[in-house]
């Protein structure tokens, strides 16, 4: 058991050293470290686009836009927290710079005032596939889907997400509890269809 | 508690979320990573251009603004000293004015002293030197002692030097007249030598004072005559200024407008699928990926070609030196491209992902038969410096280079959709302020009339992209054409 414990502390101060070199070589502008740490990141990074987007199309702008921005700021690094977290928080920003600048989502992104919602204590198991349930999340109007992704997923408190989307912390709550409640509503149901349609096959 | 299960579990199924992006993205990233380091170099390299061309625009222009201060410093008290009482009471027997204009001189019938404060040549003003000319004469016989052109920092040195002279060639004549002349001589000896010097800055008050008190008395007429030169002088003086002065004209240039990703556009041939990040065979409505380049249901935007440009405006022109000269104004900018599209449709079904409503035209992309000329009008701030290749003034050469700021005020290019393959207008993709470079070459006809002409070829490049995105994503103008400016000149 200790062994084990050793061996996987070894594998992540490896790993840790492994992308420091990788950010050296990157920072000195080699390609091929480039592509690595690119090949490295890009297919978990275009789910987090993914989720926030409409389309495929403007996840992988978003992507793109985002490894941009990773490769010519990389020396702000400074290699003390995981490279993975950084580089995602990137692409989160710039999915979100592409919601208020994008003509196409600038519009649906303008919040109403509203009342406050009481979160829904409902709590159904999760059984669907990952890429079916970011589906779902994507078919939220682009406000909900944009604050539940921040929040349910990202981590970030109302008080953050206030502060990143220039809203009321009132509205950021509201429009979560909605979305939360929405997108129940649809995993039930998807889930629901799924049975069926499993039942139905048998 | 319960309820943060829903978003734990959420949050499990999404960290585990990987989807291959297309081979093109990389392909893009690479190209703009590449891309931002040549640009970093650019952008040192433009710095530099800038940081040289303003030091040396500042040296130009603060070394002739110090050259005419002391030219109208030395006119001034020389004119004020020939006004002056003292100079009514010398003795005036044995002196006499030159006529060169422009010249301020007193005449001994020995020896007399020149100050030349501003070069014979009205079209040039002197830069950086005083031309100082002591000539020895005997009896009103001439004879050139010497003829000096300094620098600031040779003044001390050249003034000890054509003391020495002036001593050298009178001391026979001194010898020779030692009865009638020599107090005089002497005189303008001791007058001349005493011309203090500060280091770095000739004191020009001292020469004017010095030189005139070296000499004795003029007589009335001649002094009016010397205080008509003046004048003259003061004359000449103020028309160099007036070249100094800004002027007016209008500028205007014909030729082509040349889009791609390099300043001579080059790259125009049909956008492909690797250029454009759009070019994903999706539906944006579904969200599903289909990521192929087999271009089923896909459509592709035709080529765009150079097609005309034209640019116009006033500006207005100083001389900074003799041969060098700043200029800044305000023109507008036009121009166009062509691409094929196809029929025009007048309304389509918006879908939520694709607000494509708020365009106002749409056309097809199949069957591109007709002819599409987009429109691009910019109004634009030019500042340029001209530098005069060659030395001819009725012929001259000049070359200019400087630096545009522009700002889009409409147009009416038409973006790309991929996936339904529908040409739109959005202008909200456009970079609305451009910055751009400029130069050219140009002869200048009539130089020297009240309307100088210049025409000659002109080329210029917007370092600033036209697009952030969409179908001139990355893309840079430039005009490449025939320019042709006009000054009025009062006379």
């Amino acid at each position: 058991m200790q062994r084990n414990a050793t061996n996987s502390c070894q594998r992540i101060a490896m790993h840790r050293m492994d992308y420091h070199q990788l950010v050296k070589d990157c920072l000195k502008l080699k390609p091929e470290a480039q592509k690595m740490l690119y090949e490295h990141f890009a297919t978990s990074m275009l789910g987090v686009c993914f989720r926030y987007t409409k389309s495929m199309t403007d996840a992988e702008e978003v992507l793109q836009e985002g490894f941009v921005k990773v490769f010519t700021r990389l020396n702000q690094f400074k290699g003390d927290g995981e490279l993975g977290a950084w580089i995602r928080m990137i692409m989160v920003n710039t999915a979100l710079t592409y919601l208020k600048t994008n003509k196409r989502y600038r519009h649906d992104l303008s919040f109403d005032e509203m009342p406050l919602h009481v979160v829904s204590t409902e709590n159904p198991a999760v059984d669907l596939q990952a890429k079916e349930l970011a589906e779902l999340i994507r078919q939220l109007p682009t406000g909900f889907q944009t604050i539940f992704n921040l929040h349910a997923v990202e981590g970030y408190s109302h008080v953050e997400i206030a502060s990143m989307l220039g809203i009321n912390q009132g509205t950021s709550r509201s429009q979560y509890a909605r979305a939360r409640a929405l997108l129940i509503e649809w995993v039930e149901k998807f889930s629901l269809k799924e049975k069926n349609g499993h039942y139905g096959t048998k | 508690m319960e309820q943060n299960n829903f978003e734990k579990d959420v949050r499990k199924k999404m960290d585990e979320l990987r989807i291959p992006p297309s081979d093109f993205v990389w392909t893009n990233v690479e190209k703009r990573i590449s891309k931002k380091k040549r640009d970093r170099r650019v952008i040192f390299m433009l710095l530099f251009l800038l940081l040289f061309i303003t030091l040396g625009g500042y040296w130009l222009l603060s070394s002739g603004k110090n050259d005419w201060q002391q030219n109208q410093q030395i006119s001034k008290v020389v004119k004020k000293d020939a006004d002056s009482p003292v100079m009514q009471k010398r003795d005036s027997s044995s002196f006499s004015s030159t006529s060169n204009p422009g010249t301020i001189a007193v005449k001994h019938d020995s020896v007399y002293v020149t100050v030349k404060s501003v070069k014979g040549d009205s079209t040039n003003f002197k830069n950086d030197t005083v031309q100082k000319k002591i000539i020895a004469t005997k009896k009103g016989e001439s004879s050139s002692v010497n003829n000096e052109t300094f620098s600031s920092a040779q003044k001390k040195k050249i003034d000890v030097e054509i003391v020495t002279d002036v001593r050298k060639k009178n001391n026979g004549d001194e010898q020779r007249n030692e009865s009638g002349h020599q107090p005089n001589i002497r005189e303008i000896q001791s007058g001349v030598a005493n011309v203090k010097i500060k280091e770095g800055n000739i004191d020009s008050n001292e020469i004017a004072r010095r030189k005139i008190g070296a000499d004795t008395l003029l007589k009335k007429e001649e002094r009016e005559k010397a205080v008509a030169q003046m004048d003259s002088a003061i004359k000449e003086m103020s028309k160099i200024r007036q070249k100094h002065k800004w002027i007016l004209g209008f500028t205007f240039s014909a030729g082509a407008s040349m889009l791609g990703e390099n300043p001579f556009g080059i790259d125009k041939s049909a956008p492909s699928f690797s250029d454009y990040n759009n070019a994903v065979s999706s539906d944006p409505n579904s969200g599903s990926s289909i990521p192929s380049n087999s271009g089923s249901g896909i459509s592709l935007p035709s080529a765009i070609r150079n097609s005309a440009a034209f640019m116009g405006g006033v500006y207005v022109e100083k001389n900074i030196s003799s041969r060098n000269k700043i200029s800044i104004g305000i023109s507008y900018q036009y121009f166009s491209l062509l691409s094929k599209v196809g029929n025009t449709i007048d309304s389509i079904i918006s879908s939520s992902s694709m607000s494509l409503s708020q365009s106002e035209r749409f056309y097809e992309s199949v069957n591109t038969v007709n002819t599409y000329r987009s429109h691009f009008h910019y109004l634009s701030i030019p500042v340029s410096i001209k530098f005069q290749l060659n030395k001819s003034e009725t012929l001259p050469l000049y070359w200019q280079a400087g630096i545009t700021i522009s700002q889009l005020i409409g147009s009416n290019a038409l973006q790309f959709k991929y996936s339904p393959g529908l040409y739109y207008s959005d202008n909200s993709l456009f970079h609305k302020t451009q910055v751009g470079l400029q130069t050219g070459v140009s002869f200048t006809l009539f130089a020297k009339g009240e309307n100088p002409f210049s025409i000659g070829p002109y080329f210029s490049y917007n370092t600033s992209k036209l697009a952030g995105n969409g179908l001139y994503n990355h893309k840079h103008f430039s005009f490449i054409g025939i320019h042709s400016e006009i000054l009025f000149r009062k006379k």
